[in-house]
């Protein structure tokens, strides 16, 4: 049989079929299989491929290739240039194309006829634009101040350029923010007292590495790129040892694997502290000259901890405590990942700062193949232009006023003086993905007017007066950078932007237009600008010699690496107030944290609800985003809990029942799984939101502070991972 | 000597992401129910200790397909390299190769009224580039290999709960996962 | 229900060629009335129609299906067809030329043996070493008694209709098959049970609907005298269609493949 022929029949069968489709007007467009003959000139003329990145918020925030034939997307890939995505990407944005042309996406700006009533109606952008900017001057007039407006604003969109959202809130004087970040502020504080801020070596050093511990971390799932790294230090012979309450699929990887009881992780450093401190395993020289504190630190470990202790506290045997002190003291350089997961507790700040110090007191901090890695911000040196604004004149700014983005809807029902009128909610889905979230619906339903920018009808977008239609990563363009490796990638526009959706920016543009055609002055955020501008006027002489480049529009050939700066504290010069490393850190106990990095008591289990229900992140999830799509539906779309056979057994519990997760806050209906992967006493419902199921785990969570985060992020952090429940049969 | 062409999955390199399966819809833009490859976890049971460990299977391209013997419109023929293909231009979508199939593999898709599955990227392989699942697993833990090749013939063809081997001769050869040390908590 | 067409298809096609046996032999002995059996041969000619229409219904591609005969040379999905297509001609012919009784034994001859085959065609076709239930004698067996009891069955009923009497050679004939049929499905559920799907409920509901109450309903007018057994002929018909529907759906339901690493 001829192939070629074969092939282009079949083209031409799919050709017709795609017409009819798209002429019955079926908004779900159905794509030709690709055409496999060799692509003439005249096609290549139709067909382009497009320098994207992925500006979700992940470590691994990969560079990619787009392929685009006649303005339509038809692939993703990673981009080989960049030497940490190496033309890879994950399950999630390798669903892109799912997720660009979804049927679910929101076409247009909508109006809810009753909150949370489904009833929603079609209006256009100038209603749209009109009914928000006179709901704005209305508040401005009767409170005689923009704080009555509230922005919550998170992670779903990284885009250097997003932070116009911030920028159109500033432009229209002070208002209320949500203040803080859900994820990971406990550790950043801790490495903030210990190293002055966080900083991480480039992941790709991690071949380096002889000893690797992942501590309270999954990067199989959530740092897919990662593990490439881990598997070829393991070849360069490094032993990775896996600290995690559960098995998880990285631990199922490690070659040692300690199943630690959560929130206790503070007590297993200071365990190997001791240790290392009977055996005269710390690098005595490397303290003396680059710390602070280490003679009180010292002191503490020997007149209160003992290995026994740390043992009985962290249900880890005294032997397995002792072996890996000395394996990691002894092995050079040792390298130790912090999870975000792991900090996720009432003490995790403190036990992040325990950690830290076993990296210090061994020498392995400002080392290759060394650290206490958690988190980098280096390579976000940007002018955040869009997001820097005046207010506009005749306004003095006495500042944003800031509530607690991690207790978001009793702050909202609290606040006075003047009360929060208006929600704007963008990047972020704090019905799923906040703690008590009836409480964020009491805060809702308690606003004149709560408007949306996203994607998709979610339980959030389902309880706003107006939403309004935003366009992906490929109908804009941006700049993205991680908070994990060290590349900087241009996303430029792929395809145009589907049915009426618009970008951030040129929302915040439009409402000013509209805002100062109905009050000249009200909004100083500038209502043109294009693309080149905005993203040329992120860019400063900083960055550029940082990343080794003259012009912004070199990243069209490409993403560039940083070029210095790759090894964390290499040069020895802590950004703490003493310029060395600090055990003794005076602004942790300026914010009311010990001096020292002690123990802290982890939080007990409630007698009535003896089982602590984690809530990690899913592999085919991002929070909110990617699960929705109907291809991660087609692996996976049954919301389930694992629970350990014993106390499956307890409750007469079988694989497949139902059964139901509760405590005073709520209660959740789930189908369980039973495996060993967990302990007796713990359950798992990894965190994720499943389009058409009100199933939201975070229904049992108390918005409980994990103890640090505020210093560096204005708020206190969640302890997600202290949550209580009772389990029994449905 | 023609080539014998054949999936080689490394469950050891494997972390169960879905990266590969992912990799083919969006190489080819089935539609959400077609799964070209499928990635399965193996049974804890089948292992010392409770591990996550997962197995990404597309077609086995049989050395005795099944679906081949099966299909009345003879829409299935098998390459001189090994690969075995389906033409969706003779099948009727009877649906028969889906139930003769050992492994599942064929899958039926409603808007063609056909069936389609793995052809192992074939018209990519002939351009000299590699089937998109194995190209897009971030951990390099799929390949394509030739059989006839002496280091290749000690590969493992089976792992444990796989559907016995007698019955097509599947090609498909596996690394099977090690397995480390835990220190796992007491089950007081 | 996603095999309804299937279902139908395997029925009534089972249906038809046990007819056709059935009419051949009592017509042989002299024990149909010509008119009666001509107007039998018409409804054959028609179910079988039916059955292989629906059959095509099944196809997501039903325009392609004259493709469907490609393979004879290893599928028996092919050859079935083959058999089937031969058969169905035949019926055709058995009706057209019914009143030439040469002609008429000769392809009520011939049409038997191709209906034998044909069935135990269709059983093959779901000989598959996949699916570990029906890698077994049970499909051919299976299909075989449906056929002999719904051949039967279709030429008491009618004959009942237009009122003539119906020996009760024919009635022991079903009730025997109804028992192999009792016996077939019991050995199967206890030799295939755990890589089954069925539930206890359904088991107990096919058996009794199907088998055990027209057993005894047949059994009870074969006390009778002759015009008194035709009462329970609707019942009967109604019951065993059933169970029978009930059985086939089951038959390509409750099979499972082999576990993935399960």
């Amino acid at each position: 049989m001829d192939k070629k022929n074969v092939f282009s029949r079949r083209a031409f069968l799919k050709g017709s079929f795609t017409a009819i489709l798209v002429g019955t007007g079926t908004s779900l467009i159905n794509f030709d299989f690709p055409t496999f003959r060799k692509i003439t000139a005249a096609e290549l003329s139709r067909l382009k491929v497009v320098q994207s990145a992925c500006p979700r918020n992940c470590y691994d925030t990969c560079s990619i290739l787009s392929t685009v034939e006649d303005g339509v997307l038809k692939k993703v890939e990673g981009d080989p240039k960049s030497s940490f995505t190496r033309g890879k990407l994950c399950a999630k944005g390798l669903s892109y194309t799912r997720s660009v042309y979804s049927p679910d996406r929101i076409k247009y700006p909508m109006r809810q006829v009753g909150r949370g009533s489904g009833n929603w109606k079609r209006i256009s952008w100038d209603e749209a634009y009109t009914d928000i900017a006179k709901q704005i001057l209305k508040i401005k007039k009767e409170y005689g101040t923009t704080l009555p407006i509230c922005l919550n604003k998170y992670s779903g969109n990284l885009n250097i350029l997003n932070y116009g959202i911030e920028g159109m809130m500033s432009s229209i004087g002070d208002t209320t923010r949500a203040t803080g970040t859900p994820c990971w502020p406990a550790g950043i504080d801790a490495q903030t007292f210990d190293f002055g801020t966080i900083y991480n070596n480039d992941p790709e050093d991690i071949v380096n590495s002889k000893y690797l511990i992942i501590w309270g971390a999954n990067p199989s799932w959530c740092s897919v790129h990662s593990m490439h790294f881990v598997k070829e230090a393991k070849k360069r012979g490094c032993k990775l040892v896996v600290i995690d309450p559960i098995v998880t699929q990285t631990a199922s990887k490690a070659d040692l694997f300690i199943q630690i009881k959560p929130s206790t992780d503070g007590a297993l450093a200071l365990g190997m502290a001791k240790y290392i401190l009977d055996n005269n395993l710390h690098d005595a020289a490397w303290l003396a000259q680059n710390s602070k504190g280490a003679k009180e630190f010292f002191d503490y470990v020997n007149e209160n901890i003992t290995v026994t202790w740390a043992a009985e506290k962290t249900g880890i045997p005294k032997e397995v405590i002792e072996k890996l002190a000395r394996e990691y003291a002894t092995t050079k350089p040792a390298n130790i990942w912090i999870g975000y997961g792991m900090q996720r507790h009432t003490n995790g700040g403190q036990n992040v700062r325990n950690i830290d110090a076993l990296a210090a007191m061994t020498g392995n901090i400002g080392k290759s193949g060394g650290g206490a890695q958690y988190a980098q911000l280096q390579t976000w040196g940007f002018q955040y232009n869009a997001m820097v604004q005046k207010p506009p004149s005749g306004i003095e700014s006495k500042g944003n006023r800031s509530i607690n983005i991690n207790n978001f809807g009793a702050e909202v029902l609290n606040a006075a003086e003047p009360p929060i009128k208006m929600l704007w909610i963008a990047c972020r889905s704090p019905l799923t993905q906040d703690p008590e979230p009836d409480m964020v619906k009491k805060a809702f339903e308690a606003m004149d007017l709560v408007v949306t920018a996203d994607m998709y009808m979610n339980p959030t977008v389902a309880m706003s007066d107006i939403v309004l239609p935003v366009t992906t990563t490929f109908e804009s363009t941006g700049i993205s950078v991680s908070y994990w490796h060290y590349w900087l990638a241009l996303n430029e526009q792929a395809i145009k932007p589907m049915y009426e959706t618009k970008n951030d920016v040129t929302i915040a543009m439009e409402l000013s237009e509209k805002l100062n055609e109905l009050e000249q002055g009200s909004c100083t955020y500038p209502t043109s600008g294009d693309w080149d501008s905005w993203i040329s006027k992120e860019f400063n002489p900083a960055i550029y010699k940082q990343f080794g480049m003259k012009d912004w529009q070199e990243l069209k050939e490409g993403p560039k690496k940083a070029q210095t700066g790759l090894i964390a504290w290499q040069d020895g010069k802590f950004k703490t107030p003493s310029g060395k490393y600090e055990f003794l850190s005076e602004n942790a106990q300026k914010d009311g944290h010990p001096v020292l990095p002690i123990y802290v008591e982890e939080m007990q289990a409630p007698k009535q609800y003896p089982l602590r229900c984690l809530s990690p992140h899913w592999k085919l999830s991002i929070n909110s985003q990617f699960q929705n799509l109907d291809w991660m539906a087609a692996i996976n779309n049954e919301p389930f809990v694992e629970i350990h056979p014993k106390t499956a057994q307890k409750y007469n519990i079988n694989s497949g029942d139902k059964v139901s997760i509760f405590n005073e806050r709520g209660e959740v209906n789930l189908v369980a799984k039973l495996t060993e992967t967990t302990t007796v006493d713990t359950v798992v419902v990894y965190e994720i939101w499943y389009k058409d199921k009100k199933i939201n785990i975070n229904t049992t969570l108390k918005a409980i502070p994990s103890d640090m985060g505020k210093k560096a992020t204005g708020m206190p952090g969640i302890a997600f991972h202290d949550n209580f429940v009772a389990i029994k049969k449905v | 000597m023609a080539k014998k062409l054949a999936f080689l999955v490394n469950c050891e390199a494997c972390i169960g992401c879905h990266a590969c399966e992912n990799a083919c819809k969006n190489e080819y833009q089935q539609e959400a129910s077609v799964r070209w490859r499928k990635v399965y976890p193996m049974q804890e049971k089948s292992f010392d200790v409770p591990v996550r460990v997962h197995v990404s299977l597309a077609c086995n391209h049989c050395e005795e397909p099944a679906c081949m013997k099966v299909c009345p419109a003879k829409a299935y023929t098998k390459r001189e390299d090994g690969i075995v293909i389906h033409d969706n231009e003779a099948c009727i979508g009877c649906k028969l190769c889906m139930m003769a199939c050992p492994y599942q593999v064929p899958c039926y898709d409603k808007n063609l009224g056909k069936v389609t599955k793995c052809d192992m990227c074939a018209a990519r392989q002939d351009d000299g580039e590699l089937p998109a699942c194995v190209k897009g697993c971030p951990m390099d833990a799929l390949a394509v290999i030739d059989l006839q090749e002496e280091k290749y013939q000690k590969l493992k063809a089976s792992l444990p709960g796989y559907p016995k081997n007698e019955i097509t001769h599947p090609t498909t050869r596996f690394v099977a996962a090690t397995v480390g040390k835990q220190i796992r908590r007491g089950e007081e | 229900m996603t095999e309804l067409p299937l279902v139908l298809f395997t029925l009534l096609s089972q249906m038809a060629a046990g007819a056709f046996l059935t009419l051949h032999i009592m017509q042989s002995q002299n024990k149909m009335d010509d008119i009666v059996g001509k107007s039998i041969a018409k409804v054959i000619v028609g179910i079988l129609g039916f059955g292989l229409l629906c059959s095509t219904s099944h196809l997501g591609d039903p325009m392609g299906a004259y493709r469907a005969i490609s393979n004879i040379a290893s599928s028996w999905l092919s050859r079935e067809i083959v058999l089937f297509g031969g058969f169905f001609v035949l019926t055709f012919g058995y009706y057209y030329k019914w009143e030439d009784k040469t002609l008429r034994r000769i392809i009520g001859t011939l049409g038997s043996f191709l209906a034998v085959i044909s069935v135990i065609a269709s059983g093959l076709v779901y000989t598959l070493p996949a699916r570990p239930a029906w890698d077994s004698p049970f499909p051919v067996a299976f299909f075989m008694i449906s056929a002999l009891v719904l051949g039967p069955l279709l030429v008491t009923t009618i004959a009942s209709i237009k009122k003539t009497i119906v020996c009760k050679k024919a009635f022991r004939f079903m009730m025997m098959m109804l028992v192999i049929d009792f016996l077939c499905f019991l050995m199967f559920i206890s030799m295939m049970g755990d890589i089954l799907s069925m539930n206890h409920i359904f088991i107990v509901a096919r058996v009794m609907i199907g088998m055990v109450v027209p057993i005894c309903l047949i059994w009870w007018s074969l006390q009778k005298e002759h015009d008194k057994n035709l009462n329970i002929l609707p019942w009967v018909f109604i019951l065993i269609i059933l169970g029978e529907f009930m059985g086939r759906l089951s038959f390509y339901q409750d099979v499972l493949p082999y576990t993935m690493f399960g």
